[in-house]
């Protein structure tokens, strides 16, 4: 009724080298190619979504650098395109929270001159914000 | 020959020092898992996975029935003094146990001498933070999360399941009951351990 002699498993066997690197270098691999994609550009292009209350004014193609005018309901707003990167600069507005919201360059984010009722955000294509996750809480 | 109450007591002995064992490992289990939940890690979330230092040196050297007998006990009884008992979380612990456990339980059964101790319990670590990670796309309606957090889980499995395979190992080595593979003890009549 004895069963087979029993030993202690190895500690690290060849298979296990093998799954290892598999596993560990294929995702390596993936992420490294998935983010090398979005530095270089190779993802779609974004577009860039230029609102005055509900009204679109107008949409911009990210990978080419422009300057915006936008008229909001207290003055001017100047929207800068520049290395697919997008910012307000001269804000007719009194706090200039938008001006001061810095660069957004990725698909979802925003920015709001909100006396002045214009928004910016950026919709489609480019690295995304990844649905807005900031973080998880347990 | 043995007489009928000479058998009673050894069964009796039997049953009450395989109780015995697997109430120590569940402790020691428990304690490695409170400590485990206060050393600082840049993802908190994501355990070190000490406790299954214990359960994959049970299933190596106890057979799987006491070993789930000590995984599951301590999953509850953590949940317990966690006062976390009938929270999601809990249903999040314990299926990333639950499947942690099969995966671990399967791999020594079936494809031991072939995998060694690292490569379990990194699979065992794998097994658990993707059920986690699937479970918590599938509650918050998100599967962005899985996007996100995918090379961090196989990352982190990796690096705590190295470990885990390490110390279980040397663990092993170490108790002698363990390294000949008859923790519970034969019953005398009867086949050793499952």
């Amino acid at each position: 009724m004895r069963q087979r002699r029993f030993r202690l498993p190895r500690l690290f066997t060849f298979a296990d080298l093998v799954l290892l690197l598999a596993v560990g270098g294929a995702s390596f691999a993936f992420y490294g190619f998935r983010f090398w994609q979005d530095r270089f550009g190779l993802t779609e292009p974004g577009r860039l979504v230029v609102q005055t209350g509900e009204r679109v004014v107008a949409q911009l193609d990210l990978s080419r650098d422009t300057t915006l005018s936008v008229e909001g309901v207290l003055g001017e707003v100047t929207i800068v395109v520049s290395s697919h990167r997008v910012s307000f600069v001269n804000a007719a507005c009194p706090l200039k929270i938008c001006e001061k919201t810095g660069e957004i360059s990725r698909r979802g984010e925003i920015i709001v001159c909100a006396p002045n009722k214009v928004l910016a955000k950026i919709a489609g294509g480019g690295p995304d914000d990844s649905g807005g996750l900031d973080g998880i809480s347990r | 020959m043995n007489n009928i109450s000479e058998q009673r007591a050894e069964d009796v002995r039997y049953r009450i020092e395989k109780l015995s064992l697997v109430a120590v490992a569940t402790v020691f289990e428990l304690v490695l898992f409170v400590l485990d939940s206060a050393i600082p890690k840049p993802i908190p979330w994501i355990k070190i996975g000490l406790a299954n230092i214990v359960t994959l040196a049970l299933l190596v050297g106890a057979g799987w029935r006491a070993a789930a007998a000590v995984h599951f006990l301590r999953i509850l009884l953590g949940a317990v003094f966690r006062g976390g008992l009938f929270t999601p979380f809990f249903l999040l612990s314990f299926s990333g146990g639950a499947v942690s456990f099969l995966v671990m339980a399967a791999v020594v059964r079936w494809a031991v001498p072939f995998v060694g101790f690292v490569g379990i319990s990194f699979l065992g670590a794998l097994a658990h933070n993707f059920t986690q990670l699937i479970l918590v796309a599938i509650a918050l309606s998100d599967i962005t999360v899985i996007e996100l957090l995918w090379p961090a889980v196989i990352f982190f499995s990796l690096l705590y399941g190295c470990f885990s395979g390490y110390s279980s190992y040397h663990f092993c080595r170490r108790v002698p009951q363990l390294a000949t593979g008859r923790l519970i003890p034969a019953r005398t009549k009867a086949a050793s351990s499952a």
